[in-house]
């Protein structure tokens, strides 16, 4: 059999895992999203970083995890269902920003668990992000004067406000780099299991009588 | 049917042409770009009254009341929050600023759902797949090719049974992670070991093998003859060595058609002749690129003399033969191989539809003029098939 060249292994292995993350998109991300649950975006970055980590472990060439989310996020223009530029635009970046801190070090721990926070708090903020974007910062000037409304409703003290955000944003890293580690994990016993099989003795044919 | 391939099913007629709709939407995206209220309601009432005219069902699908009233409630309530407020605003409570603030984010927000909208219906599987291929974006193409056939069958695996108790059922999830993991990690070397056989060269090369100094490019000549009798015109390089008293010192490139000349190398001093004892001018490889290039946009048949170890290693001719280029005419390559190295490129290139080896006699030169010929029209047939 003639050995791939490097590009047809990076685009191969973008064939293969993109189409695992489009599937989780579409399948997973369908039901999260109709189950209107919280946060349903950051269950699917961490995800979404778990399968982009554990692929960078098996290949760590520059440019794979980028080229992964290219095709997941295209696979997602597939999906049923009205809005999906947001989707697409939230995979490409998660797969950009998890590119962007693997890429010195893509087998360390430190970065399975920086870049899947970092996804997550992507996933977290980019209705807002892309709000400001098309809008305008008048956005988050409405957003806090809401927030500001509703602790004077509440009666509650200025500074518990910003207690609560700093605890979500602490789950939400939490819940990202939880991902980012598992798929560190996952990457390093499944190129394990890969590795033990190219090296696994032929089986030998019994000798005809 | 899966619902993979559903949106790929190409959409229905629609009244208004797509470059039509996508000027227009480029030029209501650019009104906006000042910022005022009503240029901004100006674009919308331009789009919604294309897709009346276009493409209703993309205008069916912005119906979403609980959606508007949210938005129209969010630009009311900018109105109560935001900016200053002067004696004369609206009932007295409400400020003008923050309502027209609030009312410019709906009119925007309904702009880009309904672009958005027409866009999703628009955009078919294959067209994106064709476009890629369009804008040199073909390995990307390809990937997003065999990862949609993917999709179908992962979407069944992955709605699969959960795992039962709390621990047990943790460990469970990370074996099944792990196995989906190997598992498409194997498909990806699969797929990779496969990929020459898929190259965008397959099935587009005829190669003359020989030694060196076998006639080569004699022979490559003679079949270029050939084929402009039968009306397939070539253009590209070829590779002339240059001798002193028999010994090869240097290598000059020449166009086809034209003749014009541009060195390429000359041998080292003091280098035993090993084959790779030369010095290569840069600029004579761009000169090259750059003639492979024109010829592979505007001819049917490229010639390319000669490929050695240079190309087996991916370098030398052979990126100007795997370049990507956009809109290149369905044509073929027929190149000047030196024997050694002819399964070390064959590999790379995908493999040659047609091979000749020097010494072959005319008739054999003949058949495989004609088999060039073939080749071209097949390749024509198919492109023009889709």
């Amino acid at each position: 059999m003639p050995a791939a060249s490097p590009a047809d292994r990076l685009w191969s292995q973008a064939a293969a895992f993109g189409a695992l993350w489009g599937s989780l998109e579409i399948t997973l991300g369908s039901f999260l999203h109709s189950l209107r649950l919280p946060f349903a975006g950051v269950l699917l970055a961490s995800t979404g970083t778990l399968l982009l980590v554990a692929a960078r472990q098996i290949l760590p060439r520059r440019g794979s995890t980028l080229a992964v989310g290219a095709v997941a996020a295209l696979c997602k223009s597939i999906s049923p269902g009205g809005v999906i530029l947001g989707p697409m635009i939230g995979i490409a970046s998660e797969a950009l920003l998890v590119e962007l801190v693997l890429m010195p070090a893509p087998r360390a721990r430190a970065s399975a668990a920086i870049a899947g926070a970092l996804a997550a708090l992507w996933a977290a903020s980019q209705k807002l992000v892309t709000q400001v974007i098309f809008f305008g910062g008048g956005v988050l000037s409405l957003y806090l004067a809401l927030l500001r409304r509703a602790r004077d409703w509440l009666g509650l003290p200025a500074e518990a406000g910003w207690w609560a955000l700093t605890a979500l944003l602490t789950v939400i890293v939490l819940v990202g780099a939880a991902g980012g580690l598992l798929g560190r994990s996952v990457g390093h016993e499944a190129d394990r299991r890969l590795a033990s099989a190219r090296q696994a003795p032929p089986v030998l044919e019994a000798p005809r009588a | 049917m899966p619902e993979a391939t559903q949106s790929a099913l190409p959409t229905e007629r629609r009244g208004v042409p797509r470059p039509v709709m996508g000027l227009a939407a480029v030029a209501c995206i650019a009104v906006q770009f000042p910022g005022s209220l009503w240029l901004s309601g100006l674009a919308l009432a331009l789009w919604l009254a294309l897709l009346l005219v276009g493409d209703r069902p993309a205008l069916a699908r912005l119906w979403l009341p609980r959606f508007w009233l949210l938005t129209l409630a969010f630009a009311l309530g900018s109105g109560l929050l935001l900016g200053p407020r002067v004696g004369h605003d609206l009932f007295g409570v409400m400020s003008r600023e923050g309502l027209r603030a609030g009312l410019l984010m709906v009119v925007r927000g309904a702009f880009i759902f309904a672009l958005a909208s027409w866009a999703s219906r628009t955009l078919t599987q294959e067209e994106l797949q064709r476009s890629f291929r369009r804008v040199g974006l073909a390995r990307l193409g390809s990937a997003l090719g065999v990862a949609l056939r993917l999709l179908p069958e992962l979407q069944v695996r992955l709605r699969g049974p959960a795992a039962g108790g709390a621990e047990r059922g943790l460990r469970r999830l990370r074996e099944k992670l792990v196995g989906l993991v190997t598992e498409s990690a194997r498909l990806a070397e699969t797929l990779a070991t496969t990929a020459p056989r898929r190259s965008p060269m397959s099935r587009r090369v005829a190669a003359v093998t020989g030694a060196p100094r076998t006639g080569k490019t004699t022979m490559v000549g003679a079949i270029v003859e050939k084929l402009a009798t039968r009306g397939l015109e070539a253009a590209g390089v070829v590779q002339l060595a240059q001798l002193d008293g028999g010994r090869t010192v240097g290598y000059e490139l020449r166009a086809v058609p034209g003749g014009e000349k541009h060195a390429l190398a000359r041998r080292r001093a003091g280098v035993a002749p090993s084959g790779l004892g030369f010095d290569f001018d840069d600029e004579g490889w761009r000169w090259a690129r750059h003639r492979i290039g024109e010829a592979r946009r505007s001819r049917p048949l490229v010639v390319v003399d000669e490929l050695g170890k240079l190309e087996a290693a991916g370098q030398g001719h052979l990126p100007a033969l795997e370049d990507e280029i956009v809109g290149e005419p369905p044509g073929v390559f027929l190149v000047a191989v030196r024997a050694e190295c002819a399964e070390a490129i064959g590999e790379r290139l995908g493999g040659f539809a047609l091979v000749l080896p020097t010494g072959s006699d005319d008739e054999a030169i003949e058949a495989f003029a004609a088999d060039v010929q073939a080749l071209a029209h097949s390749r024509r047939a198919q492109e023009a098939q889709g």
